[in-house]
């Protein structure tokens, strides 16, 4: 479980996050949205204690973040950012090794949980040889996603993962990655600015503006129960155009 | 047996510890090289002493700051560089005057060799029979001689100014130009009197008269050794050594030894084994090849050493700059002003410090090459992602964990950079090191004598 308790954030004198209560649940995906600058990105980054709140509370599964030492962090939680953040100077393997040398994971442990995330994200033993550069945006993601997973954190966060993908590949690894999602049964918390992608993984979405949580619930809540203005206005501009709408209906139909 | 060979390979080396150690400096000009070499074979045939060479250094300056400081013992030297440009007492005219001088600093001059090497006013021989020119006050029956002299001689206090005042003459106004392109413009037939060094090889090669200065105008510039009043208790028999060279280099003989180098392109040692035996010269086909690699030698050493220390102290800076960034700014501060000092001005600093030799060259060189390596690491540590910095942080990597895993290995080719750069710079750098004595590329240069 994620809980923010009246967090707030100031940058300067811009205040990004505004006395946000939040409670997200565990073994869940719960989906942060919102235009750009509303503040969804910070949230994560606080989450993770990468930036420190001004006021509130935020904790992990009862642990409070402020708490939780850098070196205990990998164990707490996996993060991945939108173009994977791997080490260009290791190969795959080096990165997704790396947290399992610095916290002296077993390496039978390490072979073993190593071999199911490789099946699990589909990639072949030789890819995970080369380095970042020589695989493609797609595989990236992959392998940030083993290395986030690889001490089998209780909570994951991605920070817009699949944000610079085409959109094919980003359909494939959108559905890959809800498949993974149910299968591991992790507290899952994904900042997107893509209401498809956040209907498409969410249990629960947040929507975010200008540092409030504007609306929390389901996509259904969202949809028949806006509570404001902003939200309705929102949903309605990410709604696919009528031509595209046609498609989608055409598609569903389809066994 | 064996315990008494033990006992005497014991002993070897040190005979050759107990003998006296006598360091020979020399200026980086053929003449003086020369000079040195003929004292050190003759040292060295006594077999009673150690000889070190530090041949080359840069200058009158830097020489006679060594010899007073105890670095070199004994130099070939001119009276009128001691007088005009050390002592900075012209009016001295006498041997006593200038020993008297030179007691105050503990120095002590052997007798003259017998040569003056100083301006001199110079024709072909052809044109000195024809006109019957064979001293500088014939010059005044003939002022329609077109003459060439260098830009130093027509400015010098004991140049050409001067020179026409005691004279008494008018020529017609000289041509000026570098000294070296005066030889040229004789054999060219464009001028007809030039200056000349009086030792100076090219007399001999174009077959020049020297005129005689019958006025006793020039400064004498005469050879003799130079050494510290010390040197006598190390070695009482130097004073017999020196000697024995009285007399024995006139201009006549130093000529020949100046050419066997600069027109023959004999090694300095065989031109001065030459001196001792005369006759045929004799090239030993290896004493270049062996020189060669004495100073490839050294002169990686100049190199490797100081790149090492430099590695070692200016990753380490480069590191802590990134991290820190007001003592960042202090550090790039710091090595950029040091990168500013001319280099031999830099070296000239060191010597009240360090003396003259490897260690103060070494010291310059590591000075220098910080710059471009602490510059290195700073902007590659710098120039990471903030994205990577997060990544080790949630990663739960720790400061070292992250600079050593992270940090560096991503940062390397900035610092390799760096550090490429500072290796191209120490090997031209080190060739001005042989300017205070520490040997390398820098010694051997075929300069005209000045």
């Amino acid at each position: 479980m994620v809980k923010f308790e009246n967090v707030t954030k100031t940058y300067h004198t811009l205040k990004v996050i505004d006395k946000v209560n939040l409670t997200l649940s565990s073994k869940s995906t719960h989906v942060l949205i919102g235009p750009s600058g509303c503040g969804k990105s910070t949230l994560i980054r606080l989450a993770t204690g990468l930036v420190d709140s001004d006021e509130g509370n935020i904790t992990l599964n009862g642990t409070e973040v402020s708490a939780i030492s850098d070196a205990r962090k990998a164990e707490m939680y996996g993060y991945m950012i939108q173009d994977g953040g791997l080490f260009p100077h290791l190969t795959c393997e080096e990165n997704i090794r790396l947290p399992s040398v610095v916290h002296g994971q077993n390496s039978d442990d390490f072979k073993k949980r190593f071999e199911d995330l490789r099946q699990m994200v589909a990639l072949s033993s030789s890819l995970l040889k080369r380095y970042p550069r020589q695989i493609s945006g797609g595989q990236r993601q992959r392998i940030a996603l083993m290395r986030a997973l690889i001490l089998d954190p209780p909570i994951l966060f991605l920070d817009e993962p699949l944000g610079a993908l085409d959109p094919l590949v980003r359909s494939d690894l959108q559905t890959e990655l809800k498949s993974i999602f149910s299968r591991l049964g992790k507290t899952v918390i994904l900042v997107t600015h893509d209401l498809a992608e956040a209907a498409f993984f969410a249990d629960t979405v947040t929507l975010l503006q200008a540092g409030r949580v504007e609306q929390h619930g389901t996509v259904d809540d969202l949809m028949d129960h806006p509570k404001s203005e902003f939200v309705s206005n929102y949903l309605k501009a990410q709604r696919p155009p009528p031509s595209l709408a046609k498609l989608t209906e055409k598609m569903e139909k389809q066994p | 047996m064996r315990y008494f060979l033990f006992i005497v390979s014991l002993l070897l080396p040190m005979t050759t510890w107990a003998k006296p150690t006598i360091t020979i400096g020399s200026k980086n000009f053929s003449e003086s090289y020369l000079l040195a070499e003929i004292l050190a074979q003759r040292l060295e045939q006594t077999g009673e002493v150690n000889v070190e060479r530090r041949f080359g250094m840069g200058g009158t300056g830097i020489l006679f700051q060594a010899i007073t400081g105890g670095e070199v013992d004994i130099y070939p030297e001119y009276t009128g560089t001691l007088t005009h440009s050390t002592l900075h007492k012209p009016n001295v005219k006498t041997m006593e005057g200038l020993q008297k001088e030179l007691d105050k600093l503990s120095l002590e001059m052997g007798p003259k060799f017998g040569l003056n090497n100083s301006y001199g006013l110079a024709i072909t021989e052809e044109l000195s029979k024809k006109l019957g020119i064979t001293k500088i006050s014939d010059l005044k029956d003939h002022p329609n001689l077109r003459m060439a002299f260098s830009y130093e001689f027509m400015e010098r206090s004991d140049g050409y100014p001067e020179m026409i005042k005691r004279y008494n003459f008018t020529p017609k106004s000289p041509t000026r130009m570098d000294h070296s392109l005066v030889y040229t413009s004789l054999d060219q037939g464009k001028a007809d009197v030039i200056e000349v060094y009086t030792t100076d090889s090219k007399i001999k090669k174009f077959n020049l008269v020297v005129l005689k200065d019958d006025l006793n105008f020039f400064p004498k510039y005469e050879g003799l050794y130079l050494y510290r009043k010390d040197l006598k208790k190390k070695y009482p028999q130097i004073i017999s050594i020196v000697k024995e060279f009285e007399g024995k280099i006139d201009d006549d003989e130093m000529i020949r030894l100046n050419g066997l180098v600069e027109i023959s392109h004999l090694t300095f040692t065989d031109s001065a084994t030459n001196f001792f035996e005369g006759g045929e010269v004799k090239a030993t086909s290896d004493a270049f090849w062996k020189t060669f690699w004495k100073q490839t030698r050294r002169h990686t050493l100049l190199v490797v050493i100081p790149i090492l220390f430099s590695v070692c102290f200016g990753i380490p800076m480069g590191i802590v700059a990134a991290k820190v960034p007001f003592l960042g700014q202090f550090f790039l501060l710091l090595s950029g002003i040091v990168q500013t000092i001319p280099s031999l001005a830099l070296l000239c600093f060191l010597i009240p410090v360090f003396g003259i030799g490897l260690v103060p060259s070494m010291i310059a060189l590591v000075l220098y090459s910080l710059l471009p390596i602490v510059r290195g690491t700073h902007s590659g540590i710098t120039a990471i992602d903030a994205k990577h910095h997060e990544v080790a942080r949630v990663l739960g990597l720790s400061f070292f964990q992250k600079l050593f895993r992270i940090e560096l290995p991503i940062a390397s080719i900035h610092i390799l950079s760096g550090v490429k750069t500072a290796a191209v710079m120490s090997v031209g750098m080190a060739t001005l090191a042989a300017f205070i004595g520490a040997g390398g590329y820098g010694v051997d240069r075929d300069r005209p004598s000045t």
